[in-house]
């Protein structure tokens, strides 16, 4: 059952339940299908509310809001970065908003974590395959079809074909796609393969319960057990009689609770129109758990433990990281009639200069690890993504309909910090050089397309001719080189860590089943656990390894 | 030192405070909008005027110049309708610090034009809006009754009987002059 603000009264107190699942979008809507598809009774919080599907798409700004927590006015910053980020916040999370665009878990990042000593990791563990291929045919994932690319995304196509490098059409959980260009807002069809239409649906048939719009405020541990920090090192050293004791103290501790962990939010009424003023009219809910998994995302999984002081080792909110994205938009002549608008946004992806290709010999590290995205926007994000205002501002958008766009996606190497107020990150100077060679290429793709004019992600910087490419790199204002800049109003909704897996509990929140080092039955099972990112866009990443932490839930529980 | 956008905004509406004296500042009129006698339910009169003021610079086109869009009035009702997102309350905080910094914006141009930058950025986001977005109600309206959209070719979200085409328009490649080739880079 899905319940809202209506369906609840305050003091509603729920359970005790075998799993309390923090977050309904990838990684939180595979947990709840799989643990409940063994059997145990599991329930959802999610803070945003349920839209079914005839509620959703067509209207940008109206959708984008509803199911988007954006921070475009509360930007991630650091000593010379902003970055505006949009995660999910609805009922399904980030994959109900998501351009569909579906990258696998790539290998070499499982290298990468595997070298980190997160074994199970490795691209050796046959497991791992077996997931990938269920959670494909489980969402229908398939390339889009070639005479499906709108005109925007075949410019893409059409430059780095000139150009020689690597492009590929990509591949979306999507069945019957309508094409109408609203993806972002949430399929209106009903046809995309979200969590909301899959797993989440899937786990309701199995009786899992989800509550929207319920805001958790805290995660309390009413008890300890054997394996528990600080017990699980006392334990180590004790023997004979003072060890039964401590045994027997553990015992004691859990009477009188309903459960080892209890979950309190607080549910509002998500579709309602907030107070200008104060906070909306909620009602708390109370959820006795004997085991959480967390999958708020990483600002929202680090944010919920700091508040519920749950902050082992002082590692969480750290090592926070993210793909920061600019875009380049470009101007071609009146007889090119684009309509970026029209037909699905991202179906043609760049990947020639990504990270995957960390071990071809034309790959430098220090420019390299980047895609470019072939996309535009609707009027408000257009808007927006040209440069100037007054009477030239108008004219642009005028030729809206002759532009075609180019995200540049870096995968970067830089990591932040996510504080209960606010996130800190900078991009590095190896990001800076990516981010500009990325942008050359897109500026290359442009022109070898017919480009007249290229208004890039750099603040001011307009290129008319290829001769002005140069100017990418020699692109420096107050002192500041590129997009070490915070004008440059970089973006991203692919975020990652906060509570990350790793060997070590001094530097990891979780092990590598995605199980708190110090804290049994508390995991983590969303984009926070990431110890990397993966430079890919990241739902089914996050659902494989959502669906091998899972699967290790069941084997531990 | 660093600083986010917010305190950016708020140093700058502290020195124009200092420098204007922020009761004169705060009780500063904006120039009326054009049929500015609707019902307001979020924006203050003030709010709404400021707003209307700051669209005809951003975005003087004839819609707007003579009244037609009410770009405040379609903020206004976007907010009380349907905004659920917290990021876009924070917008109204930085609407009032904006309005404060208005008359010193010359100053900040020549003295910190980052500042100057971020506050020219915010007034494009908040006049875009209720402008080129669905914020402006043409959703909801028949193609033909549309002012905006039509405008800059945009069609609108698709009609409830719409079913896509068998193929997108296909570019002819010939058509598109790889300027690369020809210019050399």
């Amino acid at each position: 059952m899905i319940y809202s603000y209506d369906d609840i009264k305050a003091g509603e107190v729920v359970g005790p339940v075998d799993v309390c699942v923090i977050g309904s979008g990838a990684g939180g809507s595979v947990m709840a299908h799989y643990l409940s598809k063994a059997g145990l009774k599991v329930v959802v919080l999610e803070k945003g509310a349920h839209y079914p599907s005839e509620e959703l798409g067509k209207r940008e700004v109206r959708q984008l809001t509803r199911i988007q927590a954006m921070t475009i006015f509360t930007p991630v910053t650091g000593e010379h970065t902003r970055v505006s980020l949009i995660a999910g916040e609805c009922y399904g999370g980030g994959t109900v908003g998501s351009e569909s665009v579906t990258w696998d878990f790539p290998q070499i990042v499982l290298e990468d974590w595997n070298k980190l000593g997160l074994t199970s990791f490795s691209p050796d563990n046959p497991r791992l395959e077996e997931y990938r291929l269920e959670l494909r045919k489980l969402l229908n994932v398939h390339p889009v079809e070639p005479l499906h690319h709108n005109p925007c995304n075949q410019i893409l196509k059409i430059g780095a074909e000139r150009e020689g490098i690597k492009w590929k059409s990509v591949e979306r959980p999507v069945s019957y796609c309508m094409r109408c260009g609203n993806c972002t807002q949430g399929c209106h069809y009903g046809v995309k393969n979200d969590s909301a239409n899959t797993f989440l649906a899937w786990a309701g048939e199995r009786g899992a319960d989800a509550y929207c719009g319920a805001s958790v405020e805290k995660i309390a541990i009413n008890y300890y057990g054997p394996d528990d920090h600080p017990y699980s090192e006392k334990l180590k050293f004790l023997q004979g009689a003072s060890r039964t004791d401590t045994l027997r103290e553990l015992e004691n501790g859990k009477k009188g609770w309903p459960s080892k962990f209890t979950v309190t939010a607080l549910v509002t009424d998500r579709k309602s129109p907030p107070p200008r003023k104060g906070a909306p009219d909620s009602r708390s809910i109370t959820v006795h758990s004997d085991q959480v998994a967390l999958a708020a995302g990483p600002l929202g999984t680090s944010r919920l433990l700091l508040k519920s002081k749950i902050n082992p080792n002082q590692v969480v909110g750290k090592r926070f990281t993210t793909h920061p994205t600019s875009f380049n938009v470009a101007r071609f002549g009146r007889s090119a009639r684009l309509n970026g608008w029209d037909g699905i946004n991202d179906t043609i992806e760049v990947h020639h200069f990504s990270d995957m290709y960390r071990n071809e010999d034309y790959f430098n590290p220090d420019r390299h690890g980047f895609l470019l995205e072939g996309a535009l926007s609707l009027p408000w994000g257009v808007s927006n993504l040209l440069p100037g205002t007054g009477k030239e501002h108008v004219a642009l958008m005028r030729d809206m309909n002759h532009m075609a766009g180019i995200e540049v996606n870096v995968k970067t190497d830089s990591y932040g910090r996510v504080t209960e107020k606010d996130v800190r990150f900078d991009l590095s100077e190896r990001d800076n050089e990516a981010m500009l060679y990325g942008t050359w290429v897109a500026a290359r793709i442009f022109f070898r397309a017919g480009a007249r004019e290229i208004f890039t992600g750099l603040p001011g910087l307009v290129l008319r001719s290829p001769a002005d490419l140069d100017k990418i790199f020699k692109y420096k204002r107050g002192g500041k080189k590129g997009f070490m800049q915070k004008q440059a109003n970089l973006y991203s909704g692919h975020i990652f860590g906060g509570a990350v897996m790793g060997v070590d509990p001094k530097t990891s929140f979780a092990d590598e089943t995605g199980e708190c080092h110090h804290i049994k039955g508390l995991w983590v099972s969303d984009g926070s656990a990431f110890p990397t990112n993966v430079g890919v866009n990241c739902c089914l990443s996050i659902m494989f390894a959502a669906r091998k932490i899972a699967d290790d839930f069941i084997a531990k529980t | 030192m660093s600083f986010s956008r917010r305190r950016f905004i708020k140093s700058a509406a502290m020195v124009a405070g200092a420098m204007v004296g922020p009761w004169s500042l705060a009780g500063r009129e904006a120039r009326a909008a054009v049929g500015a006698a609707k019902t307001l339910s979020i924006l203050t009169r003030s709010e709404y005027n400021y707003i209307n003021a700051m669209a005809r610079e951003i975005i003087p086109d004839e819609p707007v110049l003579n009244g037609q869009v009410d770009v405040a009035g379609n903020i206004d009702r976007f907010f009380a309708m349907d905004n659920s997102s917290p990021d876009f309350l924070v917008m109204l905080r930085f609407l009032r610090l904006i309005r404060m910094a208005d008359p010193v914006l010359p100053l900040l141009r020549r003295t910190s034009p980052f500042i100057h930058e971020d506050v020219i950025s915010f007034k494009r986001t908040i006049c875009f809006l209720g402008y080129y977005s669905d914020a402006n109600g043409e959703a909801e309206i028949s193609p033909a009754e549309r002012v905006v959209w039509p405008r800059i070719g945009y069609g609108g979200p698709k009609d409830d009987d719409w079913w896509p085409p068998d193929q997108e328009v296909q570019l002819d490649p010939d058509a598109l002059t790889d300027r690369i080739k020809e210019e050399g880079a």
